[in-house]
């Protein structure tokens, strides 16, 4: 996962928030419901329909939930590996995008120029959950980490971090 | 049935999906592998449910279609 230099420690991890993943995987359990329910309910309701291929029409259902699973798996794999881990020298970013492709990248502490937040919506503002921006000094510029937690605690720990260990004082404390 | 225009398409239909499915199991197991924290117990057990669960489907799947063949 992440190889940490001598020295270093795992502070905190962070991964997006439960209700983005509840709402994803929500969506394809629904679906999969309907799909596997289908075949009953034709059954219960249009007698004769099937005329005989009733098992085809049966494992069709269960094929297509079968795939409407693995989705989930993937959607958990999403969810629970595209993480931000903050050590006491860096914040290291790992993003999984689709199934093929992943980035990994880090930035130093003392490289970070400013962190901000964005909380738009009922949803986010309720559940306290949104989006961290650093700005970092190097060639990838600026880093995202969509839909975490309480993002302006993270926001004020990084910056207090940032100028612990710069020895520069917190660029700002307010969102 | 009497028609085995539609054992085949089954059959095919049946093959297709597992190769599918597994194909997709294999690479979501080994970001998993590749990527969780070392020791993370918790997602050794969500790899072994979900991979279980698949399997679970195949299964179901094919007695499915072995019954629609025999019947």
């Amino acid at each position: 996962m992440v190889e940490l230099q001598s020295g270093e420690k795992i502070i905190r991890v962070y991964r997006p928030h439960w209700f983005v993943f509840f709402l994803a995987v929500g969506k394809i359990a629904a679906l999969m419901a309907v799909i596997f329910a289908a075949p009953f309910s034709f059954r219960a309701y249009l007698p004769g329909l099937y005329s005989g291929r009733e098992e085809f029409v049966f494992m069709g259902a269960v094929l297509a939930t079968e795939i409407l699973w693995v989705l989930i798996f993937l959607t958990i794999a999403d969810y629970y590996l595209d993480i931000w881990v903050v050590t006491n020298s860096r914040v290291v970013f790992i993003e999984l995008h689709g199934l093929f492709s992943r980035t990994v990248s880090s930035v130093n502490l003392e490289n970070i120029q400013d962190v901000s937040t964005e909380v738009r919506g009922f949803l986010p503002m309720i559940l306290r959950y949104g989006n961290v921006v650093i700005q970092s000094a190097g060639t990838r510029g600026q880093f995202v980490f969509r839909h975490v937690p309480n993002p302006h605690e993270i926001k004020d720990m990084i910056l207090e971090m940032r100028s612990a260990v710069s020895g520069v004082a917190p660029l700002s404390n307010k969102g | 049935m009497e028609d085995p225009f539609f054992n085949v398409a089954a059959a095919l239909a049946f093959i297709v999906f597992q190769a599918v499915a597994v194909v997709l199991v294999v690479v979501i197991r080994y970001h998993f592998k590749r990527f969780a924290i070392a020791g993370d117990r918790l997602a050794e057990k969500i790899v072994l449910f979900m991979s279980w669960g698949t399997a679970v489907f195949g299964v179901a799947a094919f007695i499915l279609l072995l019954a629609g063949i025999a019947s």
